[in-house]
C-alpha cells in the first residue's frame, strides 16, 4: 500500500473558510491529520488594547460573521456588567428576537453548505431563499444585511417596527422545515454518507471542551441559556439527541431551528404591546470602566462563547480575550479523523460547523 | 491592419466578457455575500458566470472576497499565477481595497491586495450588497469590451514591474514565490 | 464546592475575589478536583501580562454535573508544566499562549507557532512588542 501526504489546501470550494489539513494517507484511509490554522489571523485581541470601547464595538461583529449579533451582545453584556446597568423588558425582548432570528439564519446556511459539500446542490438554493427574508428584515431595521452594529451599551440603537414581516416569516418557517426534512432526513444517499460516521463519545467531547449542538447530539444536555438573565421569562428547552454521529448533529440543528422559531413568536407577542422604549444609554466618550476583571458568556450557534476584559480604569481595555466554540472543534479533528476514509473526512469536518474567523480571531 | 485587428477584437472581447467563470476564493465575510449572489434571488448565472470552478487552471476571474493576511499572501499569489491568460481580478470588499477597518492597528493584514496582484475593478463596502457585486461585474464587462489584443500585455507587464519593487520579500526576479513563511 | 474541605488538603493557596491562587502543585490540584468534586471540563486558559513582565495564567474549570465554575490562577515567568495529558483541550490553549506570549509548556509535544507565519520574530501580545517590522512593506 502506498503512503501519500495530501494537502487539503487553504483554498477549497467550501464554506468553512481557509482551513488547511495536512493528511497522511495509506491507500484511502487516513493515518493522521494535522490542521494548520492562522491564515485569517487579523490580530483582534491586540487591536482592542489601542481602541476605546465604543471604537471597538463595530469590529466585534466580524468575529463570527454568521452570528454577528451574538458577539456584539456578548461584548455589550460584559461592559454592562462592569458598569452595573440593568436592561428594561422591552430592550430584552428586542435583543432576544434579533438573536434567535440570527440563530435561524446561521443554521439555515449550515444546512445548505453541508449538503453542498456532500454533493446535493438543491438545498443550497432553498436555504438561501429563506435566509433572504431574514436579511431583508435586518436591513429595514438596522441598515445593513450582515454585521449590523445594532446593540449599544445599555440598549439598542432604535426601536423595531413593521413586525408583520417577522410574522410572515414565521408562518412559512414550519412548512419549509417540513419540506427540508422530507427531502433530506430519510434520503438513502444521505443516510449512507452520514450515519455512523464521526462518532463523538460524551467523555471525549467533555474532555475536549466541546459545547453547543455538537455536545447535545451526543446525549449531554448542557445549554447555557438556562442561567442567562436575558432569556428570563421566555420558555425554551435544550434539544438532546442520542445518536452521536453526523446525522444526529444535523437533526439537532433542525430541531434547534424549530425551538428558536418558538422563542421568536413569544418575543413578538410581547413586542406587539407597543410600550415606549426606555433605555439608559451611557455617554461613550466619557465612559471609563472601573478597575478589575469581568467575564461573561453566551450560548452562540457554534458553542459557548466568552469574553474576558481586564481594565485598569482607563477608557481602553488592558487585556481582552475571546473564547469561541470552533477553536476546540478544529482541535478535535485530530482525533476524529484517524482511521476514517477520505470522503468521510469531508462529511465529518462539515458536520462540526467550523467557521474560521472564530478559530483565528 | 487596424481594421482586421478591430474586427478580431470585437469578437474576442464579446465572447470573453459574456462568459466569465469565477474561482471559489472566499476567505472571510464577503464570501457569504458572494454566495448570496449565486443563490436564486440575485442570480449571477444570468450574467454569464454559469458555474464557479474549484481549480484555478479552469477559471478566468478571481473575485478576491475577504481579508488577506501575511500568511495567506503567498497562497494568493500562487493561485493568481496558476490561472491561464486572459484573467481578470475584482477586489471585493473594503479589506481588499485598502485594508478596511484593520488598516490602522493590525499587525498582520495586507493593506490592499493591489500590492500583490494587478486589480481591474475595486468594489468598496463592508460587505457589498449582492446588487453591488452584479454592478461590478457589469463594469468589468464594459471594460473588457473596450480593450485590444495589442495592449493587454502592456497593462499586465506595467503592473508586474511595479510589484517587483514593492514586495521584494515575496517575489524574486523571475517572479517566483520565495519561501518566506509558509511551505506550500 | 466546600472550600474548607479543599483547603485542608492543599496548603499554599490563597483566595482572592473568587479566584484560587496557587503557588505550586498545579497538576495534583487539578487531578484532585476532577476526581473528588467532578470538575471535568476545562473551559479556557487565559493569560494576562503583569507590570513586571510575569504572566498570570487563569484556568477556568467547570463541572458538567453540578453546573459550577472555578478559577485557578498561577504566576509564571518563562516556563511551566503542561496539562495536555489530563485535558485534551489544554494543548490547543497552550499553543496559542506560546505563540502570543512566549511561555514554554514542558510536556506538550507539539508546541509550535500557530497563528503567525514561520520565521516570525517576537510574541505579539506582549506589551513591549513593536510592530514596525521593516520586512513588511505594507504596514505604512
Amino acid at each position: 500500500m502506498t503512503e501519500l501526504k495530501l494537502n487539503l489546501g487553504p483554498q477549497h470550494p467550501s464554506t468553512h473558510g481557509v482551513l488547511r489539513l495536512i493528511l497522511e494517507l495509506e491507500g484511502e484511509k487516513i493515518l493522521s491529520c494535522e490542521p494548520d490554522i492562522g491564515y485569517l489571523h487579523r490580530g483582534m485581541e491586540k487591536m482592542a488594547e489601542k481602541l476605546s470601547y465604543i471604537q471597538y464595538l463595530p469590529t466585534v461583529d466580524r468575529i463570527d460573521y454568521l452570528a454577528g449579533f451574538f458577539y456584539s451582545e456578548l461584548f455589550c453584556r460584559t461592559v454592562e456588567k462592569a458598569l452595573e446597568i440593568e436592561l428594561s423588558d422591552r430592550v430584552r425582548a428586542i435583543r432576544v428576537m434579533m438573536l434567535e432570528l440570527n440563530r435561524i439564519a446561521s443554521h439555515l446556511l449550515w444546512t445548505g453548505a453541508f449538503l453542498m459539500d456532500l454533493g446535493a446542490v438543491s438545498p443550497f438554493f432553498y436555504a438561501f431563499r429563506e435566509r433572504e427574508m431574514i436579511l431583508k428584515y435586518f436591513e429595514k431595521i438596522t441598515g445593513q444585511r450582515m454585521m449590523n452594529n445594532y446593540f449599544v451599551f445599555g440598549g439598542v440603537r432604535r426601536d423595531v417596527f413593521d413586525l408583520d414581516d417577522v410574522d410572515e416569516f414565521l408562518k412559512i418557517l414550519t412548512p419549509k422545515l417540513k419540506d427540508y426534512e422530507n427531502l433530506i432526513t430519510e434520503n438513502p444517499i444521505f443516510l449512507q454518507r452520514t450515519k455512523g460516521k464521526g462518532v463523538l463519545e460524551p467523555e471525549l467531547a467533555l474532555n475536549n471542551s466541546i459545547t453547543g449542538p455538537n455536545l447535545r447530539a451526543s446525549g449531554v444536555g448542557i445549554d447555557f441559556r438556562k442561567n442567562d438573565s436575558l432569556y428570563c421569562g421566555f420558555y425554551h428547552e435544550p434539544v438532546v439527541l442520542k445518536g452521536k454521529d453526523a446525522w444526529a448533529r444535523y437533526k439537532a440543528r433542525i430541531e434547534e431551528m424549530r425551538m428558536s422559531g418558538c422563542i421568536v413568536r413569544q418575543a413578538l407577542e410581547y413586542l406587539r404591546k407597543d410600550e415606549p422604549l426606555k433605555q439608559k444609554l451611557v455617554n461613550p466618550l466619557k465612559m471609563r470602566l472601573p478597575a478589575g476583571e469581568f467575564l461573561s458568556e453566551i450560548e452562540a450557534p457554534r458553542g459557548l462563547a466568552r469574553c474576558y476584559i481586564k481594565s485598569i480604569g482607563e477608557d481602553k481595555p488592558y487585556r481582552l480575550k475571546w473564547r469561541t466554540g470552533s477553536y476546540y472543534a478544529v482541535n478535535l479533528l485530530k482525533k476524529l479523523l484517524k482511521g476514517a476514509y477520505l470522503n468521510d473526512a469531508i462529511a465529518i469536518a462539515g458536520s462540526l460547523d467550523i467557521i474560521l474567523p472564530e478559530v483565528d480571531k | 491592419m487596424n481594421v482586421i485587428v478591430t474586427s478580431i477584437d470585437y469578437i474576442l472581447n464579446w465572447s470573453r466578457a459574456n462568459s466569465l467563470w469565477p474561482l471559489t476564493f472566499a476567505t472571510s465575510c464577503c464570501g457569504i455575500e458572494m454566495m448570496q449572489t449565486v443563490a436564486s434571488n440575485n442570480d449571477i448565472a444570468r450574467f454569464g458566470s454559469e458555474v464557479f470552478r474549484g481549480s484555478p487552471r479552469q477559471a478566468d476571474l478571481l473575485i478576491c472576497a475577504g481579508t488577506i493576511t501575511h500568511k495567506m499572501a503567498p497562497v494568493l499569489l500562487r493561485l493568481y499565477e496558476q490561472m491561464p491568460e486572459p484573467k481578470y481580478v475584482i477586489a471585493m470588499g473594503a479589506c481588499t481595497c485598502g485594508g478596511g477597518m484593520f488598516a490602522e492597528n493590525s499587525y498582520s493584514v495586507v493593506r490592499g491586495i493591489d500590492k500583490i496582484i494587478p486589480v481591474d475593478i475595486y468594489l468598496p463596502m463592508c460587505p457589498p450588497k449582492p446588487e453591488a457585486l452584479l454592478d461590478a461585474i457589469r463594469k468589468l464587462q464594459k471594460k473588457i469590451k473596450k480593450e485590444s489584443v495589442l495592449t493587454r500585455k502592456d497593462f499586465v507587464n506595467k503592473h508586474t514591474s511595479n510589484l517587483k519593487e514593492y514586495c521584494g520579500l515575496l517575489v524574486d526576479n523571475d517572479f517566483n514565490v520565495t519561501k518566506i513563511g509558509v511551505e506550500l | 464546592m466546600n472550600i474548607t474541605e479543599f483547603l485542608k488538603v492543599f496548603e499554599d493557596v490563597a483566595i482572592f475575589e473568587d479566584k484560587i491562587i496557587l503557588k505550586r502543585n498545579l497538576i495534583e490540584t487539578v487531578i484532585y478536583l476532577r476526581d473528588n468534586f467532578g470538575y471535568n471540563v476545562l473551559k479556557e486558559i487565559t493569560a494576562v501580562e503583569n507590570d513586571d513582565t510575569s504572566v498570570e495564567l487563569n484556568y477556568h474549570l467547570y463541572s458538567s454535573t453540578d453546573d459550577e465554575d472555578l478559577v485557578l490562577s498561577i504566576n509564571v515567568s518563562n516556563e511551566t508544566e503542561s496539562l495536555s495529558h489530563i485535558f485534551d483541550s489544554a494543548s490547543a490553549d497552550e499553543n496559542e499562549i506560546y505563540d502570543m506570549f512566549g511561555i514554554h509548556f514542558i510536556g506538550n509535544e507539539d508546541l509550535k507557532r500557530l497563528y503567525m507565519a514561520e520565521g516570525w520574530v517576537g510574541h505579539p501580545l506582549r506589551k513591549e512588542y513593536q510592530d514596525d517590522d521593516e520586512r513588511l512593506d505594507w504596514n505604512d
